[in-house]
């Protein structure tokens, strides 16, 4: 069992509290499955298995049945882990879509933390957008973690970044989630986590997956 | 240093912490110690938070070497020489991140061998400015071998031994 907690454009703090929404996985897609294109929509993650679970389901729709360009900016994952992930457990052609151009990886680390920063991501995803029109696609989807703001210490970028960024990418054929993990969300202070959710569209806080994470124990000795 | 000895009559030389939050990585990497240094101790950790709270309850700098808790190694404590801590961490990991481990580390106890362990590119100008002001004995890229670990754990054993024989020197 998985839980959501979802809502469009949350206004304070306050609601960052509300009862989630319980779910299975599949209620999860769900509600990936009602974004639009124009929404910038944030993810707050468990863990890596859990977020897998829904990421994998959602870039095989996007891929094969919205026939959308996908882009995937991991942190937690190498690239490599994540091609061998959506072969594996989406049974998506990745070779095919990375060779025709309509599915990219990157690492978070390069994406974000490089000398030109995060303007060269933005270029990035305006050169994806015109590779839209050209390969017939009906629009972008992309999935990028944060959490290498948080390896670097750079909270400041991060704020600025985000809130630099629309809620609605008014015109654009683009929908995209901010994913964090939950750990390193809460490292913000308040006031940044609710900045942060107030300057998206939709906020989706996943639950764990029952026994999908054993993440957070001291494994024992000998 | 006789190859596989980690202990000696007054208590353990070495102890590892291992650090990933993957359970699969630490789950080998300990094995895999194990399998070669029978009487190693190695405490392997998911989640960075507690393995840090494990180190300062244990292993920081003016405590006593506490080997309570789920320690089933029956190490003798009686005036045993302060051991060799060596943590192997990865950098990416959520809440804390390898640099804040090592940082935090080095801090509590600047004896402790910290290497870091990634699967990404190791940058190591970047992860220099990420570690500033600590400063950490090495990196290891993923996979790691057995044979990198079991050259990482001589190395220290034999300072260990070559430290020792110095301090008994000097008396």
């Amino acid at each position: 069992m998985a839980r959501i907690r979802g809502g469009r454009r949350l206004a304070s703090s306050s609601k960052m509290t509300d009862k989630p929404i319980s779910g299975s996985a599949r209620q999860i897609l769900k509600q990936l499955q009602k974004t639009k294109h124009g929404e910038h929509n944030i993810v707050i993650y468990p863990d890596v298995s859990t977020l897998n679970e829904v990421m994998v389901s959602h870039y095989r729709e996007s891929l094969e049945e919205r026939n959308e360009l996908a882009l995937l900016v991991s942190h937690y994952q190498t690239i490599d882990a994540v091609r061998q992930l959506l072969r594996e457990k989406g049974r998506i052609n990745v070779s095919k879509y990375e060779s025709e151009g309509s599915l990219v990886i990157l690492d978070a680390a390069k994406a974000y933390q490089s000398s030109e920063g995060v303007y060269a991501l933005m270029a990035l995803i305006n050169l994806l957008l015109k590779r839209v029109e050209n390969l017939g696609k009906s629009g972008m989807f992309g999935m990028a973690d944060m959490a290498s703001f948080f390896l670097y210490k750079r909270i400041e970028q991060l704020m600025s970044y985000e809130l630099s960024l629309p809620s609605v990418w008014d015109g654009m054929k683009l929908r995209s989630f901010c994913l964090y993990h939950e750990s390193d969300f809460m490292n913000l202070t308040e006031e940044e986590r609710t900045a942060i959710v107030d300057h998206h569209y939709r906020y989706i806080s996943i639950e764990p997956v029952m026994g999908a994470s054993g993440r957070s124990t001291h494994i024992d000795n000998n | 240093m006789q190859e596989g000895v980690i202990h000696s009559s007054s208590g353990p030389v070495l102890q590892v912490i291992v650090v990933d939050d993957e359970p699969d990585i630490v789950f080998i990497i300990k094995k895999s110690l194990q399998a070669k240094y029978r009487y190693l101790r190695v405490d392997s950790f998911t989640n960075p938070r507690m393995a840090l709270e494990y180190f300062r309850q244990n292993y920081a700098k003016g405590r006593e070497i506490n080997h309570d808790g789920d320690d089933n190694s029956n190490f003798s404590k009686a005036a045993a020489p302060p051991p060799t801590i060596v943590v192997i961490s990865d950098v990416r990991m959520p809440g804390i991140s390898g640099f804040d481990l090592a940082k935090a580390v080095k801090q509590l106890n600047q004896d402790a061998k910290v290497f870091l362990m990634t699967a990404f590119e190791i940058d190591r100008q970047e992860f220099s400015k990420a570690l500033f002001p600590a400063k950490i004995e090495g990196y290891l890229q993923k996979p790691v071998t057995a044979k990198q670990l079991a050259a990482l754990i001589q190395q220290h054993v034999n300072s260990h031994g070559e430290n020792k024989r110095g301090e008994e020197a000097g008396k």
